[in-house]
């Protein structure tokens, strides 16, 4: 609505009344009515500081300055229609001090208003005469228009027809106006009420109440300070009647003259009207148009016939307006708000071409994201050019490039590339194709100029056709993968320090040392759980034992003749050994394997010696521990020769094996080795064998539980009784299995915390639950012959050396077949072994040499391990047998490590 | 090369002139070394400090051989200097064989490189210190091989020592204490010239039923004529006993071995469940009495209050007998022991005033040592080397660790220096390290430094020792059979001699007297160096 009303112009007539105001003081009284004065004079006010300049269309040039202005606000109206863009013209010179909208909102009032108060002033000029107390319907209507503005207009909108004469449009009549100047001149002279307050300040405050109320009083009302305004004695009221006369005379004589006085009774004083005024009056009372200047007859004018648009009214605006010969200020504006844009960057030429829709959208794309989201696609195309588009014929293959000319093919070449005159007969004789430059003859010219065109260009474009046409060409798919890629990342060794690198110690016996003559090979180590004492097991039935960190030998065991007793005593089961036991009796039993206990108050080794294990106590313990031990080894030494000692004579374990306590016979034995030697005997436990336990079949291993109470043997050869496991307080065995399955068992080995067993048999490993009795997993190796195992202490993995040279890693969560398989050895592998705190790992092999390995195993169930070699360690040689290091063993707390080989040679390896 | 083409006219002297300037000089001032103290030394060696210019690729040998000539002796150089063999009269004294001081380290490298490697200016004269050579260990005598290995040793020097077989000598100081691998402790008086370079055991008692893992020496300070001396010694049979060695003045006439005993003194038990790794001896000023430290295997750590050295009435002889027979109860079959019993009779049993675990594995290095914030002339710390690579400083007072150092290696000896809380370690990994044991170092944040001195030695490095009376020089031991000097400012060592008479021994362990050491191994044999 608001624009609507800015649409149209002031009027301009009102300003000229506002002009003429000037040349008719005496009108100011005449208009009496406060509360349409009022409103009327504020809005004239109104009305004058808007359009203090009279011509519109010159709005222009002062909108010109505040075009940068008006910018971001009117952004919105930027495809509007010219009409509208002048009427923001005028608004913004409404708008010149910043005015907002409530402003607006104002000006449209008292547009409103000025309707109102055009509809007021014809009521009061139609009222001229009429009482000064208001006429009842009068009352209502002046009410409502204080009530209710809209209401006002209401009544404006069914009142106005009544005014104007003759239902004209009010154009119509504005047109007249401007037809003729004097008749406007006059109208609004009448029409115009003055905003004037009362200038003396007499003026009568009564207010809208009828006049009669103060008829008992002396005064009429009270005028601006409260001060009774006194009734006018000169009133035709008060007056006697000789003075009415005389007035009356003198009235008539007035009207002779023109002179007609009117008595206000409101403000208590006589009016005397101007001939105009009666002039207006006389017209009123005689029921024609009040203002004589008014033509109520006009001139027809063929508005409709629509022969001359010059003249028919449908086209008010024949004059076209100057704006249209002029280049428009609007699209100038537009391109200067572009520019403003385009240099901020909020909007580009691809949302000025219309190839993006919305700003965001490219905003939102500077990683090209939404690209494909707005390519537009081609609704209507072919079928057919898809087809072509996406034929699959030969790849393309891009022709060999034409090697770039060099300087021979210059016009102007350096005097080495010219040929001289055997050159040239050279190569006439030649074929082309062996010539240096082929068919080109290099020359030299003076300028290119002169270069002519060059004579053989078909024949060799012909030829290179011809070339590239006949010779088959293919694409050369090269498997571009960088070696060094494929080879996995390995931290380098020397990051994963410490591990054993170099021969430390060298234990030698002192009595056997001198004899050079035959090497007894070493077959087996083991170290005290602190790491103080090696025990080694030697080809002959000799266990020795070593204080590691001088080398010296504390002790040494001959177990022979406890294997050999043991031989002995069952015929039948000699007939196999006798063969090899020939040439030296004394040196056929070898100790097999020798198993130092894992508890540390236990003092005490386990030996395997031909069919016997071999429990011998080693007196290394103090006093506490040498009584731990010794009621740890009490059962044991108590037992009856060849009786069951503990054993369940019913039990099957009772005819594979029997403990035989030998401390009558170690003790004698201990006493006299120690008086031939000088090696003194120490410490107050008993050293020396205590007891032995004798099975069907030659013991290859012995291996201790955790706790150092149970332990277990294998005799590969005993069949179901293979596998036993021995109770060492209180004597007792058990054999586990009914009967051997799945071949002979090499070796068995308890978890390090958990009730499971694991036994190693040629090929495969299984492991056993005790508690459940039950086979819980069965590990295949991939390997021929398995010759040695050890289980992590986290009990997850298992390394598994075999004689067909692999190392087997098995990660018992991971799978049942190898982690890893490492085949690094020469020859076939005799010991592996983890260390028991350091990432370590190694194998010894028959080939001489130590692997060993960083090995480290992850908490993390997510990793692998990480297996790294990281050493070879040389220190033993090969012997005629081809026999190397035959055994290796891990220090528990250093990262050293002990070897033995089949040349009689222990080693302590240690990280330099 | 010379900037002038050789010319013809000047035969003689073109070559003196080449020399001269092929041969760049260096101005250096020889300042005698203030480490030597007695004023007629100083008188005789010392220089003028004015400089003087030398080649500058000269060596500690030329250097040496200037500074005789400065001094005006003996030059005896076999370089081709033959006009200083025409000068060679009877008048002049002995050339001495210098050693120089650059910077305060031994000049090893010709002395341009190593005025390079110090970054000193030559603009200036550069100063040299110099001070006599420590000459190469020479063997002084060798025992009679013994029945079994020398596995520890001590060399007390405040003892008056026993006559030994020299019966014309007067008397000597020092004592060495060995124990051997088969538990006895013996005792041998220094060797003198006219013992011919024999080493005889003065006595000999069998402690131990097994090998003498470690063993330590004190004059008890009760002890005012200092003829008695404490002996300690820990066993791998994880007893730890103290002998009084007691050299009977009476006697001094009569050259006679048993002038001199050793008397079984205590039993200390009670506080160790493994082999006994390390003993520490200890005068406490403060109260009079004598604090004994040990290490076993398991890293437990005790002290111990070593009973009285003299006789004493109020221990009756019931009492004692008892104690005996306990002692030898508990050691079973300790057969040896029995002749030390017979002597002495009064034997104390000891129990240990605190006992802890200090480490996780074998405490193979035990000294006593000053606090560093203290200046007192008792040491009120107790420094440990162990296996599990770590070093350690308990104060003995409140048995707390103040100073934990985590080494690589781990530690098979243990020495600190005689005047200062510099500690030698040896290692496995023939390696002789030098540690900063002061507590109060706030500069590098409690860790001490770990200085290593050249892997010289070529096998295990069984021992380590400081020299008492120089705070530079220490002497170490190793498998490798030989035995070496250090002076530790050199990285490499002074001197290496072989301490084994046959290849393949291990030397085992190393004692370091003033002007001597001696060394013990695998071959049985104690032998005496001088130095």
């Amino acid at each position: 609505m608001a624009p609507k009303k800015k649409n149209q112009p002031p009027p301009p007539q009102q300003l000229k009344v506002e002009e003429e105001e000037e040349d008719t003081p005496e009108m100011e009284p005449v208009d009496d009515d406060d509360d349409s004065s009022g409103s009327s004079g504020s809005s004239g006010e109104e009305e004058d500081d808007s359009n203090s300049d009279p011509q519109v269309s010159d709005d222009y040039d002062f909108n010109d300055d505040n075009d940068d202005d008006d910018d971001d606000s009117e952004g919105e109206d930027g495809g509007d229609s010219e009409d509208e863009f002048e009427d923001q013209g005028s608004s913004s010179d409404d708008d010149d001090d910043g005015a907002l909208n409530e402003d607006d909102e104002d000006i449209d009032d008292s547009d409103d208003d000025d309707e109102e108060v055009e509809i007021l002033d014809t009521d009061l000029i139609n009222n001229e005469d009429a009482p000064r107390s208001w006429p009842k319907s009068m009352m209502k209507m002046k009410r409502g228009v204080d009530g209710n503005t809209k209401l006002t207009t209401t009544t404006t909108a069914t009142t106005t027809p009544n005014i104007t004469d003759g239902g004209k449009a009010k154009s119509v009549n504005e047109d007249d106006y401007t037809n003729d100047p004097a008749a406007a001149q006059w109208m609004h002279a009448d029409d115009l009420s003055s905003d004037d307050e009362d200038e003396d300040g007499t003026t009568n405050r009564i207010g809208r109440i009828p006049l009669h109320w103060y008829d008992e009083f002396s005064h009429i009302g009270y005028d601006a300070h409260g001060k009774q305004v006194i009734k006018s004695t000169s009133s035709s009221n008060n007056k006697d009647l000789l003075d009415q006369a005389l007035d009356a005379d003198d009235n008539a004589l007035d009207s002779k003259n023109n002179k007609f006085t009117v008595y206000d009774a409101l403000n208590a004083k006589d009016v005397t009207l101007t001939p105009r005024q009666i002039e207006l009056l006389r017209r009123l009372q005689s029921g024609a148009f009040a203002h004589p200047e008014f033509n109520a007859t006009p001139d027809s004018i063929d508005y409709f016939s629509g022969v001359d648009p010059m003249i028919s009214g449908l086209n008010s605006n024949r004059y076209l307006p100057k704006a249209n010969f002029q280049p428009s200020k609007y699209e100038k504006l537009q391109v200067r708000r572009l520019l403003h844009r385009l240099k901020c960057g909020s909007i580009n030429m691809d949302f000025l071409e219309g190839k993006v829709r919305d700003m965001n959208d490219l905003i939102q794309r500077p990683d090209g994201t939404k690209d494909g989201d707005d390519k537009p696609f081609a609704l209507w195309k072919g079928d057919e050019e898809d087809e072509l588009a996406l034929r699959k014929g030969p790849q393309h293959m891009p022709a060999p490039k034409v090697p770039p000319p060099g300087h021979a093919y210059s016009y102007n070449p350096p005097l080495e590339y010219l040929p001289n005159e055997e050159e040239l007969a050279e190569w006439r004789e030649m074929d082309p194709s062996d010539r240096p430059y082929g068919l080109f003859i290099p020359q030299k010219f003076d300028n290119l100029r002169s270069v002519g065109a060059y004579t053989h260009s078909v024949q060799e474009r012909f030829e290179r056709c011809l070339d590239l046409y006949l010779c088959p060409r293919s694409m050369k798919r090269r498997l571009n993968i960088d070696p060094e890629s494929l080879v996995p990342q390995l931290p380098k060794a020397s990051d994963l320090r410490p591990f054993p690198t170099t021969k430390a110690i060298r234990y030698v016996d002192p009595t056997t040392a001198e004899e050079e003559s035959d090497v007894v090979p070493v077959r087996c180590l083991t170290v005290s759980p602190d790491g103080q004492f090696l025990v080694s097991g030697s080809e002959d039935g000799v266990v020795r034992l070593w204080e590691v960190q001088t080398g010296r030998m504390l002790r040494k065991w001959d177990l022979s003749e406890i294997g050999s007793g043991g031989g002995g005593d069952n015929e039948k089961d000699l007939d196999g050994d006798d063969d090899k036991d020939d040439n030296n009796k004394a040196k056929s039993w070898p100790i097999a394997s020798v198993e130092w206990n894992p508890n540390r108050t236990h003092h005490c080794i386990l030996a395997a010696v031909g069919k016997c294990a071999v429990i011998i106590s080693t007196g290394t313990g103090g006093m506490e521990d040498s009584e731990i031990t010794d009621a740890l080894l009490s059962a044991a030494s108590s037992c009856k020769e060849g009786s069951g000692a503990n054993i369940a004579p019913e039990s099957r374990a009772a005819k594979a094996v029997t403990w035989t306590s030998t401390v009558n016979k170690g003790k004698k034995s201990t006493s006299t080795s120690s008086a031939a030697l000088p090696i003194s005997a120490f410490g107050i436990g008993k050293s020396g064998p205590v007891a032995v336990l004798r099975t069907n079949c030659d013991v290859a291993s012995v291996k201790w539980h955790r706790k150092g109470d149970y332990f277990v043997t294998v005799s590969p050869k005993a069949g179901a009784a293979a596998v036993l496991i021995h109770q060492l307080s209180k004597a007792a065995s058990q054999q586990p299995f009914g009967k051997s399955k799945g071949g002979e068992a090499q070796l068995a080995c308890f978890h390090p915390h958990k009730p499971f067993l694991f036994v190693a048999t040629k090929e495969h490993i299984r492991v056993y639950h005790l508690v459940k009795q039950m086979m819980v997993k069965r590990l295949l190796s991939g390997c021929r012959h398995i010759s040695s195992l050890d289980v992590h202490t986290s009990g997850d993995h298992v390394i598994v050396g075999s004689l067909d040279r692999r190392l087997v890693w098995f990660d018992l969560d991971l799978a049942n077949t190898p982690y890893k398989t490492l085949k690094y050895h020469e020859r076939a592998l005799r010991s592996v072994g983890y260390h028991p705190r350091y990432p370590l790992m190694a194998s010894a092999s028959d080939d001489g040499s130590i692997h060993v390995f960083h090995s480290m195993v992850y908490s993390d169930l997510m990793r692998n391990p990480l297996i790294v070699p990281v050493k070879v360690l040389r220190g033993h040689s090969v012997t005629k047998q081809s026999l190397g290091a035959l055994s290796m063993v891990f220090h528990p707390t250093q990262p050293w490590l002990f070897s033995a080989g089949a040349d009689g040679n222990i080693h302590l390896f240690q990280d330099i | 090369m010379s900037p002038y083409p050789p010319s013809d006219d000047h035969d003689d002297d073109s070559p003196m002139l080449d020399e001269e300037e092929t041969t760049t000089k260096l101005r250096i001032s020889f300042i005698l070394s203030p480490s030597i103290r007695s004023q007629t030394q100083r008188d005789a060696l010392t220089l003028p400090s004015d400089p003087i210019a030398v080649p500058a690729s000269i060596r500690k040998k030329g250097l040496s051989a200037v500074v005789n000539h400065l001094l005006d002796r003996k030059v005896t150089t076999e370089d081709d200097d033959d006009e200083e063999e025409e000068d060679d009269d009877e008048s002049k004294l002995p050339a001495i064989p210098f050693d120089f001081l650059l910077n305060d380290k031994l000049l090893r490298l010709p002395l341009d490189s190593a005025v390079r490697k110090e970054g000193l200016s030559t603009e200036r004269a550069i100063e040299l210190q110099y001070f006599p050579a420590r000459v190469p260990p020479v063997v002084q005598g060798e025992s009679e091989v013994l029945p079994d290995w020398i596995t520890a040793m001590d060399y007390n020097d405040v003892v008056v020592g026993g006559g030994g077989s020299g019966s014309g000598d007067e008397l000597q100081g020092g004592v060495l204490f060995t124990g051997g691998a088969d538990g006895v402790v013996r005792s041998f008086s220094p060797s003198s010239s006219s013992s011919k370079g024999r080493l005889q055991p003065t006595c000999n008692v069998s402690a131990h039923t097994g090998p003498i893992h470690c063993l330590t020496s004190i004059v008890p300070n009760t002890n005012s004529n200092a003829t008695t001396a404490l002996v300690a010694t820990g066993s791998i049979d994880q007893t730890l006993v103290t002998h009084i060695y007691r050299r009977s003045t009476d006697s001094t006439s009569s050259a006679d071995a048993s002038s001199t005993s050793l008397e079984l003194h205590a039993v200390y038990s009670g506080g160790h469940t493994n082999s006994i790794g390390s003993v520490a001896l200890l005068n406490n000023t403060n109260n009079g009495t004598t604090l004994l430290a040990s290490g076993d295997w398991d890293g437990g750590l005790a002290i111990w209050s070593v009973p009285p050295t003299e006789k004493e009435d109020g221990v009756d002889s019931s009492n004692t007998d008892a104690l005996v027979e306990n002692h030898k109860k508990k050691r079973k079959g300790g057969g040896g022991t029995s002749n030390t019993t017979h002597t002495n009779p009064t034997v104390h049993e000891v129990k240990p005033i605190t006992s802890i675990k200090a480490h996780s594995s074998n405490i193979s290095g035990l000294a006593f040592g000053y606090n560093g914030t203290t200046t007192s002339t008792t040491p009120t710390t107790l420094l440990t080397g162990s296996w599990d690579h770590g070093l350690k400083v308990y104060d003995i007072e409140r048995m707390d660790c103040i100073l934990s150092l985590n080494g690589s290696r781990v530690v098979t000896s243990l020495c600190r220096c005689p005047n200062s809380n510099v500690v030698a370690t040896s290692s496995p990994d023939c390696t002789v390290r030098l540690w900063d044991m002061r507590t109060n170092g706030e500069g590098h944040g409690g860790s001490g430094m770990d200085k290593s001195l050249r892997q010289s030695h070529k096998a295990w490095v069984s021992s380590v020792r400081w020299s008492p009376t120089d705070p530079f020089v220490l002497a170490s031991t190793s498998h490798d059979g030989t035995l070496k000097v250090w002076d530790i400012r050199s990285f490499l060592p002074l001197h290496t001699v072989k301490a084994v008479n046959k290849k393949g021994d291990k030397a085992l362990c190393v004692a370091f007297g003033n002007g001597i050491i001696y060394s013990g191994g695998s071959d049985c044999v104690v032998k005496q160096f001088a130095c």
